[in-house]
């Protein structure tokens, strides 16, 4: 159910959003500055410094801002502002000690970033859930339940990494925490919540029919079991991939039926959901059949399921959701008339462009370019950092000048 | 067919005009766009006289809400029709960049507020007026 009149203060997605860039500003100096024999062991603590400046820093940002956003509007379920600081404050806190500490295999301070991040994901999710649950008795059941159980999971296990690592303690196999860590961070989490947002926000900004009832009732809840299975059991990384399938089956259908078939948000919906599927489908071969690949070749096909799915679906939800958000801002305060008669005055459509074809390029060359000119690649970044943090910043100023 | 499902086709047909609209400015062919955009006006402005007139009155009447869902609705009647008529300017100016950006505009303010009627508004009223949809034809 769509409730706008529920939406959160501007400022509590903002936040969250205008952090981003900043963070994969810094992942891709720290990338730069890495040689590159430095990507043939991804477990390296440069490359689990690396991997959560990227994931948590810059992709988590995005994802916590939507969240909120998103279980506002569609649920009722609003996040205090007060809360959503604290909430803001432990994760830029967390991000940028977990970096340090993995970095340096500094124990004291992982677990510091430990407490920080389990303490404000622990409390988001079980604030979130138990909200959603109570409000499903009443309505309808939300499918953000299931992205939402993925993050609080994700956070346990990384709790438990942290323990593990530095104690010890508990007696579990580093390879199969190891395991649960990153399947439940990427498929239950990251590739969740992007699938079932992306049930609201395809059909609203493209012009499509809405998607099948029966797809959005169970694809999350599929989604989220079998990356619980595969976190339990590798073998069931064999069939991660099949409800992936489903999903970009009724993705391109979605697509196919929009209306607004020029719009750039268009191709990197269907650019970034292939690229979430194929790298997933890879991961099992990967895990069995490790001696005959490459030593890079995890980090490679890491890299390409963020650079060439995750970013491609971020640019084209971020392009939408900030214009739209800061324009109704805007009318708030205006209800008729004023200087921002529409949202391509804060946001024009050339900007996003330019941020897609940058995105397209990045997951076209990073293959041929991490064998030859290996450098380009965190520079390709950083451009790409500082362009989405010029767009934020500029529609903002457009905004508050506005006024 | 009930209040919800004849609106909502009312709805899917707005949309439709106002893509062939878009489509039209993004490849300059103005005389096409200006004459899918005066369509789109004219379905739009028939929905909202429509609801205006005889819906919300008539669900206001059964159920009570003077103040509630409907008043929300006829203030972003009121929004949609100000980006029409910045609209029709463009079309008139034949100014791509501003035309795309009132339809943008227009298309997302119209979907979250078809998205609340579908799902909230109708529902209600299919509840409180049931005779009403005999009038839809």
């Amino acid at each position: 159910m769509f409730q706008p009149e529920f939406s959160l203060p501007l400022s509590t997605p903002l936040r969250f959003f205008r952090a981003a860039p900043c963070w994969l500003l810094l992942a891709s100096l720290v990338a730069l500055g890495l040689p590159p024999e430095a990507w043939q062991a991804r477990f390296s603590p440069a490359m689990l410094a690396l991997t959560h400046l990227l994931m948590l820093g810059f992709a988590g940002n995005i994802m916590l801002g939507a969240l909120l956003q998103v279980c506002a509007v569609l649920t009722g379920v609003r996040a205090h502002p007060t809360s959503a600081i604290v909430l803001w404050l432990a994760l830029q806190t967390g991000t940028g000690l977990l970096a340090w500490g993995l970095w340096h295999m500094q124990m004291i301070v992982l677990q510091l970033a430990a407490l920080i991040l389990l303490a404000a994901l622990l409390g988001l999710t079980l604030w979130l859930l138990a909200s959603l649950l109570l409000r499903s008795a009443l309505q309808q059941h939300s499918p953000l339940l299931w992205p939402i159980l993925g993050l609080l999971l994700l956070a346990l296990s990384g709790g438990l990494l942290v323990s593990l690592l530095s104690t010890g303690q508990p007696a579990l196999a580093l390879n199969d925490l190891l395991r649960a860590h990153i399947v439940l961070g990427s498929t239950a989490w990251l590739s969740g919540l992007i699938i079932v947002v992306g049930f609201t926000v395809i059909p609203m900004f493209l012009v499509a029919p809405a998607w099948p009832r029966w797809l959005v009732q169970i694809l999350p809840g599929l989604i989220f079991a079998l990356a619980f299975a595969s976190a339990i059991d590798a073998r069931a990384l064999y069939l991660l991939g099949l409800p992936v399938v489903l999903w970009y089956a009724g993705l391109l259908r979605v697509l196919h039926q929009s209306q607004r078939r020029a719009d750039p948000t268009r191709a990197l919906w269907a650019w970034g959901g292939i690229n979430l599927l194929l790298p997933l489908m890879c991961v099992p071969w990967l895990e069995h059949g490790s001696a005959h690949w490459p030593a890079a070749t995890p980090v490679l096909l890491a890299a390409y399921w963020l650079l060439a799915g995750v970013l491609p679906i971020i640019t084209a939800m971020l392009a939408k959701i900030i214009p739209f958000l800061l324009w109704m801002d805007y009318r708030l305060e205006q209800p008729s008339g004023g200087r921002l008669r529409h949202m391509g005055q804060l946001f024009p459509e050339r900007w996003l462009r330019r941020l897609s074809y940058g995105v397209f390029l990045m997951g076209i060359v990073l293959w041929p370019l991490s064998s030859t000119s290996f450098k380009a690649i965190p520079l390709m970044l950083m451009i790409y950092a500082l362009a989405l943090a010029y767009c934020l910043e500029r529609s903002i100023r457009i905004r508050r000048q506005a006024s | 067919m009930s209040i919800t499902s004849t609106l909502q086709n009312q709805h899917r047909h707005c949309d439709q005009y106002l893509a062939q609209a878009e489509s039209a400015a993004r490849a300059a062919q103005w005389a096409r766009c200006r004459e899918a955009s005066a369509e789109f006006i004219q379905a739009t402005e028939a929905h909202f006289a429509l609801e205006e007139d005889a819906l919300f009155p008539a669900f206001e009447q059964a159920s009570g809400l003077i103040g509630g869902p409907t008043q929300v609705m006829r203030q972003e009647h009121a929004q949609a029709r100000e980006l029409m008529r910045a609209l029709q300017e463009a079309a008139v100016r034949q100014d791509t960049d501003d035309y795309l950006g009132c339809a943008e505009t227009l298309l997302l303010l119209l979907q979250q507020h078809n998205m609340k009627e579908e799902n909230i508004l109708y529902p209600m009223c299919d509840r409180s007026i049931p005779d009403f949809a005999a009038q839809l034809g």
